[in-house]
């Protein structure tokens, strides 16, 4: 695929709150990231996610980076 | 040491300038020929003539030369409509020509005054004074030489060959719209930039 092309990671960041009972808010305060930014990235609206936030995000939930984001068939999206 | 910073006096006087430009270049270059057509006055042509004479003088001392470089300024009293039209194409580029520059200019200052410098508009205004300033030149140059070859055929009756003289500015010029085409390259990316960095968690 082009990098041109738009992107089709979808964040799993919803899911795995759920799964944690966590919220939005607690999962912010907990690793020092802004409330609006998690919402971004939850609302798939984030183009990139810096290694940093990513090690906290993956921390916090006590997940992988590959549950965290999935590359979905374009037929998905 | 004052700090050097392009403030609000400086986005306004660029935007007079350019605002001028955009009315005040169609106005003289297309403006003025016509309203001398519609008076009735002579057409006035500054011609470009191939012969080259050497110019003697008493008044040049020893070891002063002077040469005709080809200029010459032709007057039909009774020019003929289509003779007129022919004179007034290479300034109807230049008008059309104005617009394209000035307005897209006035469009790309007003989003640098806000902030937005990188984006995707500015990157097409930049584009289009670029591809005016590199294509406009050349046309004005063929148009001129057309209209040149018919003042001459017309005022010395006899066939002349579609000559032109293109300055060393026009090349300048084109150089311009090609560096302005890089430039927008550049904020292209700028632009791509900012987007990655907005979307960036």
């Amino acid at each position: 695929m082009p990098v041109e092309e738009p992107h089709r990671v979808q964040c799993r960041l919803d899911e795995l709150l759920a799964e944690r009972g966590l919220t939005v808010t607690a999962l912010a305060e907990r690793i020092g990231v802004t409330v609006v930014n998690i919402s971004v990235l939850k609302n798939q609206r984030a183009k990139a996610v810096r290694f940093s936030t990513l090690t906290a995000l993956c921390d916090a939930l006590e997940c992988q980076p590959g549950d965290l984001f999935a590359v979905v068939t374009p037929e998905c999206t | 040491m004052a700090r050097l910073d392009f403030d609000r006096w400086d986005y306004a006087a660029t935007k007079l300038l350019l605002l001028v430009g955009l009315l005040g270049v169609p106005l003289v270059v297309v403006g003025l020929p016509l309203a001398a057509w519609a008076g009735g006055d002579a057409l006035v042509w500054p011609a470009v003539l191939e012969e080259q004479a050497r110019v003697t003088s008493p008044a040049l001392r020893d070891g002063a030369s002077a040469a005709w470089d080809g200029g010459a300024e032709v007057t039909l009293a009774d020019a003929s409509g289509t003779l007129w039209l022919l004179t007034l194409l290479p300034a109807l580029v230049v008008a059309a020509a104005a617009p394209l520059v000035t307005g897209p200019l006035l469009g790309l200052v007003r989003t640098i005054q806000r902030g937005e410098s990188f984006s995707d508009a500015a990157v097409r205004r930049l584009r289009v004074v670029g591809l005016t300033l590199l294509l406009a030149p050349w046309a004005h140059h063929a148009l001129t030489g057309i209209a040149n070859a018919a003042v001459l055929e017309e005022a010395f009756g006899q066939e002349f060959w579609f000559s032109v003289v293109i300055p060393a500015g026009t090349l300048a010029i084109s150089a311009l719209g090609l560096a302005l085409g890089a430039v927008a390259e550049a904020f292209r990316q700028g632009a791509r930039l900012r987007d990655d960095v907005e979307g960036l968690v």
